[in-house]
């Protein structure tokens, strides 16, 4: 028992230390006011995060026109070079190396607790980091496929007020007006959104609602005024 | 210098290179496949330097294993992270095409959509003509080389407007190129000489206002 657990006793060590070395380095990245720049200098056991951090830095530098990031590019890659150095040579290197020193002793020498804790640490940290993210991202990609039909909703009911503000524009007699949102619901039939249309002969507008089963109570409302000075007015409600 | 030590250096100059070179070239994804790459050979040859001198079975199956999960767990983390960053980027674009479809509907698509309106109540009038109205409609806004410049002024900034006289149809066409929105031909020459970006073309006729994306 006694020797099982003097077995067991360096590795505990070593988690220890590897859990303390993480937590400094969590609390000298989130605590300290670091530059963009420097944060990316220190060391990540996850390296492909760093990569996604550029990588999004970028798509919201090309979402703004902006292109003014070569400073902080080059530093962010210097760092994760560092931390691809450190995690695929030099730390595998000093466990094997550590381990080599520690077989004919009975305590393992300091070299062995400093590469089992670092190699605890590139080893768990990562699997642990990765589960939440694909946890998280299931989120992400639930909230963008909602967002992303609002926007396809958007634009079809634009482009239908369009339509149905041209057609009021040609006609000669307003009480016509019941005709255009009969042709424009014929129309809208292979839509796979839901339309309602009222009208207004009193003052020749149209109200159309979009609505859809996929978002449950988002509906948007466009009233269409083709003879007033504002044409469109938009109304959302959740 | 012993053998172990060359082994490090030339491992940590190759693996670092393999990784800062392409990614200074804008590719750093593909640097750090060949980072892993360099890396999963490196442990190989670390493993094999150290199980030739392990005397404990269990150092061998230790080490092995750290190394197995290292190099499994980075590259599946990767795949994911290149995954997240691709959506990521392709769904900020469609969000900024979408914007940008929507600025241009309701700046330019209405004013032309304001020019038929003008067109339907002057059309008892002989004579009216759909590019008089368009050109008297937009004034001073038209500029040199065929340029319109927005009633908005803070969107001269992330769109071109050009304009276009058909007279021999009586037709005026606006083109409509937002400067930040990619769109689906990369090579697509835009009109006003950039490459690749959105495109629509709105054209208001006697038969009413059309309005397409040309990319």
């Amino acid at each position: 028992m006694k020797e099982k657990t003097n077995n067991w006793l360096p590795w505990l060590s070593a988690l220890l230390i590897g859990i303390i070395i993480a937590a400094l380095l969590t609390f000298i990245s989130s605590s300290l006011s670091l530059s963009r720049t420097s944060a990316m200098l220190i060391p990540n056991s996850v390296p492909s995060n760093q990569l996604v951090w550029i990588s999004t830095i970028e798509s919201i530098n090309e979402f703004s026109g902006e292109n003014s990031q070569s400073h902080f590019y080059k530093g962010a890659l210097v760092g994760i070079t560092i931390s691809i150095i450190l995690m695929f040579v030099i730390i595998p290197f000093i466990y094997v190396k550590g381990t080599l020193q520690s077989e004919d002793k009975e305590n393992p020498s300091p070299l062995w607790y400093v590469g089992s804790a670092f190699m605890l640490m590139i080893t768990i940290l990562p699997v642990i980091i990765g589960s939440l993210s694909i946890y998280r991202y299931q989120n992400v990609e639930e909230r963008s496929v909602f967002s992303r039909t609002q926007d396809n909703m958007r634009l079809e009911l634009m482009d239908v007020s369009f339509t149905a503000a041209e057609q009021i524009l040609e006609l000669d007699d307003i009480s016509k007006l019941s005709g255009v949102s009969a042709e424009i619901l014929g129309q809208l039939k292979s839509s796979e959104y839901q339309f309602m249309l009222v009208t207004n002969p009193a003052d020749s507008s149209i109200a159309i609602t979009i609505s859809s089963e996929e978002i449950k109570d988002f509906k948007t409302t466009t009233t269409i005024k083709p003879y007033s000075e504002e044409i469109f007015t938009y109304n959302r409600s959740f | 210098m012993k053998q172990d030590y060359k082994l490090l250096i030339v491992a940590t100059i190759g693996v670092g290179g393999a990784f800062l070179v392409p990614a200074l070239l804008g590719e750093y994804w593909l640097g750090f496949i060949l980072a892993l790459i360099g890396s999963a050979i490196f442990l190989g040859m670390v493993y094999r330097f150290g199980s030739s001198r392990f005397k404990k079975e269990n150092s061998k199956k230790t080490t092995l294993t750290f190394f197995s999960l290292l190099i499994v767990s980075s590259s599946l983390i990767f795949a994911f992270d290149y995954y997240k960053a691709n959506f990521q980027k392709e769904l900020l674009r469609e969000i900024r095409v979408t914007i940008d479809t929507g600025v241009i509907q309701s700046e330019i698509r209405t004013e032309l959509l304001e020019v038929f309106r003008e067109y339907q109540l002057s059309s008892k009038q002989e004579n009216a003509s759909i590019v008089q109205l368009a050109t008297d409609f937009f004034g001073k806004r038209l500029v040199e080389a065929n340029k319109l410049k927005p009633e908005n002024e803070d969107l001269e900034k992330d769109f071109t407007f050009l304009f276009q006289e058909n007279s021999d149809v009586d037709s005026f066409s606006i083109y409509s190129i937002a400067e930040h929105s990619k769109s689906w031909d990369k090579k697509f020459e835009n009109r006003n000489g950039s490459v690749g970006k959105l495109q629509t073309k709105t054209t208001v006729s006697k038969g009413g206002v059309s309005h397409e994306r040309e990319n």
